[in-house]
């Protein structure tokens, strides 16, 4: 008995040392549910941060695979001021402030002004440059590295800056944002033009800041080529380490242009408007058989990398749609002719061998229509009317059509409609309705000659390739393929019509065939047949009216004309070397179909025929 | 004799004592065998959950790495670089007189293999002509009567 009671108070004390130990757990049970502010014991499973992952804007490239707009990862570099006044810092952040404005040659006024400014006021973070390239931040981090080390930064006694260039390049390895304290660099992506000026009225470009397209398939696609930034609340519990977010990349998209060839094109028409004097211009060159574009140039262009730029203001914010002249309307004089003859061959008022005896001028709704040299060019049949592009004629013929047969055929041809081509901005057109209370006859007659009338460059090739494909008209397209997610999208050769019948398809393209060898046309390119017609049209200036010293000069032709394997259409506006399409635009249509056929391995037609033999 | 000694023996109070501290003693080992297999498990988890997370940012990093890397070709090979270089080496483009066209007897051009389905297939005709767009809305009522009318023809 005595011995039991010697050893109870070893059992009481490990009782009442195990009943605190409960005790203060309850306690702690009732103080946590009681709290006033819960926030102070976060649930372990949801302690995590934001996690953004940025996506990739999908590429545009060329039929070969060639890059045009493409990404580069650039660094938002941050500088926490505020811990540097806390911690009495105040030279270091002169001195970073300083590298700063020398490394990313800062010359924001705002910004600049916030630098320099002493005393600085007192801001947390301060966003140094949003797009420094991985040159530029390993430069500054190595001079920041530099002061801190104790070493003046910059060039060392002696050194070259060859020699500095490379002891910065040994050091890329090593050097991390996150090594340096209160400066921080968060990558991210922004779009990319190696080829800067090629294409680019055709590629577009995308808004830096709002990460936006603009312009031709940056913006029609904008949609597509996006990526979507998957942003999500990642745990830091490692049990749920993949529940990190994956980016979305954007869908890539191949164009149906040839990066060199479209260069080459680009070369012969920035040099036709340099040597004429001209003020724009546009060259499109379509396979007729499936309406893939092959080249699609337009002067003057700008460097897509530098779209903020003051010496391409005119050509990016002009409301004329300038960017691209090859989906903007203007009058595009006789090219229209070829039209308005299939009209008449196809509705049978007319056939190659009418008669028409040009009295030089005939007078239809009230208004007299003359030649483009105002004389009388006597008997003539249809095809020497084309040769000669006779204006009375053609407006004798577009009588004989009437009205509503006539601007029917426009409306099978797409005039006043948009072709669907993939790209921003693209003009209807204007054609005026015969029905329209202020029509009048004359109307008729000058539409007939391609004036009055409002016609892009891409409606005349949707048109024209009903006359180089034996009637079928084709949708032109500039998108070969979209890739989204490792799956091909192809879009498919798109028929929109068949204005005219094939007999007359053909018939035209003899007619144009023989009135270009007879003119022995600039356009002739030795040992192809080849079909095609200038166009010449008078500007119309507001508050003046047409003048004749300034023009739009055309041309549009196509080959060979018993297999058409291209079609090219020429507009080159104001020149001032002359006023004449066949002078200026004809030579451009050489000078292309010169490399074309280079490029697309056609022979001559005689070689082509013992091949096909 | 021997059976009441062994039963004395394992009856007295320290032989029973020790019997229960040695339960307790191999529940307490037990338990935390138990909790030291979680721990290891528990630690294997985590040092693998952070090196998913450590690969995952080697991922990014890569991803941004590997754009510019890209970005660095296109700059490289674009075309007004390579023809440059074209141009240094003695290269210039060809004219349609300077190239031969040879026969190769016996060889037949094939056509280029396309992984599509048949384009035929996809080829569709589009009438841009459409009768909507001459109609007026009244024309339009008449046709849409008319065609509701029709099963009460005769009747």
């Amino acid at each position: 008995m005595n011995e039991n009671i010697k050893y109870n108070w070893r059992y009481i004390t490990i009782a009442v040392l195990f009943s605190l130990f409960g005790v203060a757990i309850i306690a702690q049970m009732i103080r946590i549910q009681l709290t006033v502010n819960p926030s102070d014991f976060p649930v372990p499973g949801s302690l995590g941060q934001w996690e953004t992952a940025a996506s990739r804007r999908g590429l545009i490239l060329d039929r070969n695979g060639h890059v045009l707009a493409g990404n580069q990862t650039v660094y938002s570099v941050d500088v926490n001021f505020e811990e540097f006044y806390q911690s009495g810092e105040i030279e270091e952040v002169k001195i970073l402030a300083e590298l700063a404005i020398e490394v990313f040659g800062i010359n924001n006024p705002y910004l600049l002004g916030f630098l320099q400014q002493e005393p600085r006021p007192l801001t947390k973070n301060i966003t140094v440059e949003r797009f420094a390239t991985q040159e530029d931040l390993l430069q500054y981090l190595a001079l920041v590295e530099d002061f801190y080390a104790g070493i003046t930064p910059g060039l060392v006694e002696g050194e070259s800056t060859e020699e500095f260039s490379i002891s910065l390049e040994e050091r890329v390895e090593v050097l991390d944002c996150y090594d340096l304290i209160r400066v921080s660099c968060t990558p991210h992506l922004i779009r990319s033009y190696p080829e800067k000026k090629l294409a680019s009225n055709i590629i577009g470009f995308v808004m830096r800041d709002t990460k936006e397209g603009q312009l031709g398939i940056e913006e029609k696609y904008d949609s597509t080529l996006f990526g979507n930034d998957r942003t999500l609340w990642a745990l830091w519990d490692p049990h749920k380490a993949d529940q990190a977010p994956d980016p979305d990349d954007g869908a890539n998209i191949i164009l149906t242009i040839d990066s060199v060839f479209q260069a080459d094109v680009e070369a012969i028409l920035d040099n036709t408007i340099k040597k004429t004097g001209a003020l724009a211009g546009t060259v499109i060159v379509m396979n007729p058989k499936n309406g893939e574009i092959l080249a699609m140039a337009s002067s003057p262009r700008a460097d897509i990398n530098q779209y903020w730029s003051n010496d391409y203001y005119d050509i990016i914010n002009n409301h004329e749609n300038i960017f691209n002249y090859a989906i903007k309307s203007y009058e595009p004089g006789s090219v229209v002719k070829v039209l308005t003859m299939a009209a008449a061959l196809d509705a049978g008022v007319v056939e190659p061998d009418t008669e028409f005896i040009d009295e030089g001028e005939i007078e239809i709704g009230g208004v007299t229509i003359k030649n483009w040299n105002e004389k009388a060019w006597g008997p003539q049949d249809m095809t020497s009317c084309m040769q000669n592009s006779l204006n009375v004629c053609l407006a004798w013929v577009a009588t004989e059509l009437e009205s509503e047969s006539f601007y029917n055929y426009f409306q099978d041809f797409g005039f006043g409609q948009m072709t669907g081509i993939e790209l921003s901005g693209e003009a209807p057109g204007l054609v005026k309705s015969y029905w329209s209370p202020d029509y009048t006859r004359s109307e008729l007659a000058t539409n007939a000659f391609g004036q009055g009338i409002e016609i892009t460059p891409i409606q005349m090739v949707k048109a024209i390739s009903a006359i180089a494909n034996g009637g079928e008209m084709v949708a032109p397209r500039i998108i070969h393929s979209i890739i989204d997610n490792g799956y091909r999208y192809t879009p498919p050769k798109t028929v929109v019509g068949h204005p005219v019948s094939a007999e007359t398809a053909q018939t035209l393209t003899d007619m144009l065939q023989e009135s270009l060898q007879n003119e022995s046309s600039l356009a002739l390119v030795p040992g192809y047949s080849l079909a095609g017609k200038t166009g010449t049209a008078e500007i119309y200036i507001p508050g003046i009216g047409y003048k004749s010293s300034a023009t739009n000069t055309s041309f549009v032709g196509w080959g060979p004309t018993d297999d058409p394997q291209f079609l090219v259409y020429v507009w080159i506006a104001k020149p001032s070397a002359s006023i004449w399409g066949s002078v200026i635009a004809a030579p451009v249509f050489r000078k292309v179909v010169e490399k074309l056929v280079i490029h697309l391995g056609i022979p001559p037609d005689a070689v082509r025929m013992t091949l096909q033999d | 004799m021997t059976e009441s000694l062994i039963q004395a023996y394992s009856n007295s109070p320290r032989r029973q004592k020790l019997q229960i501290i040695g339960s307790i003693f191999m529940a307490i080992i037990t338990v935390a065998v138990m909790l030291i297999l979680y721990l290891v498990v528990s630690a294997r988890v985590v040092s693998v959950g952070r090196q998913l997370q450590r690969a995952k940012d080697q991922i990014d990093h890569l991803v941004y790495q590997g754009v510019n890397y890209r970005n660095q070709i296109a700059q490289l090979s674009r075309f007004g670089l390579m023809e440059a270089k074209a141009i240094e080496l003695g290269f210039r483009p060809p004219y349609p007189g300077e190239v031969f066209y040879v026969p190769v007897v016996g060889y037949t051009l094939q056509p280029e293999t396309s992984v599509d389905a048949n384009e035929d297939i996809h080829s569709m005709v589009t009438n841009v002509n459409l009768l909507e767009y001459h109609q007026s809305l009244i024309d339009w009522v008449g046709e849409q009567l008319g065609i509701f009318l029709r099963p009460f023809e005769g009747l």
